[in-house]
């Protein structure tokens, strides 16, 4: 296996594991993926040769990403490469084969769209943000080399990452070389607290756009308890940004 | 108590932040203490007391993360640097002062023949590998994993800028496990040319941790057996724990010793000393830089190496520490507290038995802080020479208050 192609490995299997779920947090938060998705009743599966595989089920205007493949969807595209998974995700020309629901295929126009509202909004709610930062942990760490090095010498803990101003919550957990991660407030007492005053630092330091040691200085950014273990995790999140954005750039 | 306030050190953070990435960077950065719960500007600083920008005054504890051991400002150093500066510092040629310090360097470790001389510590740890590499003709460099040894890419603590290769040939071998030394020089065997380590761990937010009984003269013997240069990276400890080294205080003899810090008394220089088999690959190992030559520093280090000498500051300040150290672990317990003291006495650390995410560290040092001790949270503390036992008799009043503080927010 070339490096290439575990560039692109690891980039399909966040698309499918730390992007797509986002959809759920998006048929919540904006109206206008709301009103595209109402009523849709249909599971898109995305399966790679040999390798990752997803879904997502449409539901009277509900939204769950299944984190494996689905026997049941009724569209299933299939991918013979991870690269192939990857240019689908980045909107670019990709020809999946289309394993089941040939006939429908009108519907990926429709989710083409979600995907499209999916990106604007990224830009706009840390809530998404965070939720896709969170989620791509777990891929990172299990296939990323340099994430898992990270990890080696990170402390076990709970890290609470919250922006008070959105009422934004959301937990890891690290402990037996796992991780485990949620919404809202952690489940017990967080051994670390990562706190942005404001929503815009918020989104600048999930964009990856903050100077980080200058706003925990100017105390906009909050870290108390276990700072190697935030620190860590933070960056292990930004080894995303690697993956998934060096080929829009 | 009501949370401090430091508005001049805030005002110039935040000009600081509009030009300057981090606003702070390094070691002295805030985001590395308790922000805005620590100053960030030190104004003035005189014996183990400094002033911050806010006008508050501190007992020193922390000794500008080594360098001061004598003490801020002390006037025969002092002295010494007035006078060289006013025949030159920065110039065409070395001055006298330069073979002087050398010599006297050379004097005082016991298995040197040389000595160059430096910046900062970085600049003598990476030079010291190089040699290493120079005079046996490999390539590979031991060091033990969470060890530090300065701001290079091949052992930066840092992670931007950094590319596979940069550490392509740097392994690391667990503290205080000599198989796990064995298991390295085996594997590369032939091919290892230098073993780094400092003469104890001092891992950041970690306790410190001495060497085994055994385990740094184990280490002499592997390198000695399998012809590896043995570097001992003395920069943070030199001078604090024995006069000539600390390699004495824990009886091994490496091949090179690199020192900084408490070297100059604050003015910035590094040595690296080492034995005579190494002296021609010494000579072939190409160093320097703009401001090495800087005399005034030279002429600081020289006064500095004769005041420690003549009032024994190794032994002075190992005492000092034991007492501080003592003194913690008494009043911790007053409060029902337990704490875990780590480290030598001159270089001390104290953690909070049992606890795991630093939070009574982070509240203790804070409590300390507000109350004129400056104590930090995730970082060995320093002793000076200036520090006595009434500093530390205030020191430990303080803390009890602190350890009270803790108690009732934590409650163990």
């Amino acid at each position: 296996m070339n490096a290439a192609e575990t560039q692109d490995e690891i980039a399909a299997r966040l698309y499918l594991h730390a992007v797509l779920p986002a959809f759920e947090e998006l048929a919540r938060v904006s109206p206008r993926a709301q009103a595209l998705i109402a009523d849709w009743n249909c599971a898109v599966e995305f399966a790679v040769c040999g390798g990752a595989g997803a879904a997502v089920r449409f539901e009277r205007g509900n939204v769950s990403v299944l984190p494996e493949r689905c026997a049941d969807a009724v569209i299933s595209l299939f991918f013979l490469s991870s690269a192939q998974l990857v240019k689908q995700f980045e909107g670019k020309f990709s020809l999946p084969l289309p394993r089941r629901g040939i006939f429908r295929l009108a519907s990926l126009y429709r989710f083409s769209r979600l995907g499209a509202i999916l990106q604007e909004e990224l830009e706009q709610h840390p809530r998404l943000l965070l939720g896709v930062a969170l989620a791509s942990l777990q891929p990172l760490i299990a296939h990323d080399r340099e994430a898992r090095e990270l990890m080696r010498d990170c402390p076990e803990g709970l890290a609470e990452f919250c922006i008070p101003a959105c009422k934004l919550f959301g937990w890891v957990e690290w402990r037996g070389g796992k991780i485990h991660w949620g919404r809202g407030h952690a489940p017990r007492p967080a051994d670390v607290m990562v706190s942005f005053r404001g929503e815009q630092s918020a989104l600048a330091a999930l964009r990856g756009e903050l100077d980080e040691w200058a706003a925990i200085g100017a105390g906009e950014l909050k870290v108390r308890g276990l700072l190697p273990l935030a620190e860590t995790l933070g960056l292990v999140m930004a080894r995303a940004d690697h993956y998934l954005e060096r080929r829009t750039k | 108590m009501t949370q401090p306030h430091f508005p001049k050190s805030m005002e110039w953070f935040e000009r600081a932040s509009r030009v300057i990435p981090c606003g702070i960077y390094g070691h002295a950065a805030p985001a590395a203490m308790v922000p805005t719960e620590f100053p960030y500007y030190a104004a003035r600083a005189e014996g183990c007391h400094y002033w911050d920008v806010d006008g508050r005054e501190y007992l020193d504890f922390l000794c500008s993360y080594g360098p001061v051991i004598l003490g801020h400002h002390h006037p025969e150093v002092e002295a010494a640097a007035e006078r060289q500066s006013k025949l030159g510092d920065c110039l065409n040629h070395p001055a006298p002062v330069m073979v002087e310090l050398c010599e006297r360097l050379v004097d005082i470790v016991d298995f040197a023949d040389w000595a160059v001389l430096g910046k900062n510590g970085s600049d003598m740890t990476t030079w010291a590998i190089q040699l290493a590499r120079e005079f046996t003709g490999r390539k590979k460099i031991l060091r033990a994993r969470q060890s530090y040894h300065g701001s290079h890419p091949w052992c930066t603590p840092g992670h931007g800028g950094l590319i596979e290769e940069d550490r392509a040939h740097i392994h690391e071998f667990i503290w205080n496990d000599l198989d796990s030394v064995r298991d390295l020089v085996k594997k590369h065997r032939d091919d290892v040319a230098g073993l780094i380590t400092t003469p104890f761990l001092h891992p950041p937010f970690g306790d410190s941790e001495l060497p085994a009984p055994g385990f740094l003269q184990g280490v002499q013997e592997i390198c000695r057996k399998e012809g590896i240069v043995f570097i001992v990276d003395d920069i943070r400890a030199g001078f604090r724990l024995d006069f000539g080294g600390s390699h004495k205080y824990f009886s091994f003899e490496p091949d090179v010793i690199c020192f900084s810090k408490a070297l100059g008394n604050g003015y910035p220089i590094s040595a690296a000393l080492g034995r005579k088999e190494l002296r021609v690959a010494a000579s072939r190992v190409f160093l320097t830089g703009s401001f090495w030559y800087g005399a005034v520093a030279m002429a600081a280090s020289l006064a500095c190496l004769q005041v420690m000498e003549r009032e024994k500051t190794a032994a002075h300040v190992l005492r000092i520490g034991q007492l501080f150290m003592d003194g913690l672990k008494e009043r911790a317990a007053r409060h029902g507290l337990e704490v875990r003291v780590s480290g030598p006495p001159s270089l001390p650390f104290l953690k909070f038995t049992n606890e795991t995410n630093l939070l009574r560290q982070q509240r203790f040092c804070s409590e300390m802080v507000q109350r004129g001790v400056f104590l930090h949270p995730h970082h060995n503390w320093f002793i000076s020479g200036a520090m006595k036992e009434t500093e530390v008799a205030q020191a430990l009043k303080t803390a009890d208050e602190a350890f009270g503080v803790v108690k009732a927010e934590f409650g163990s």
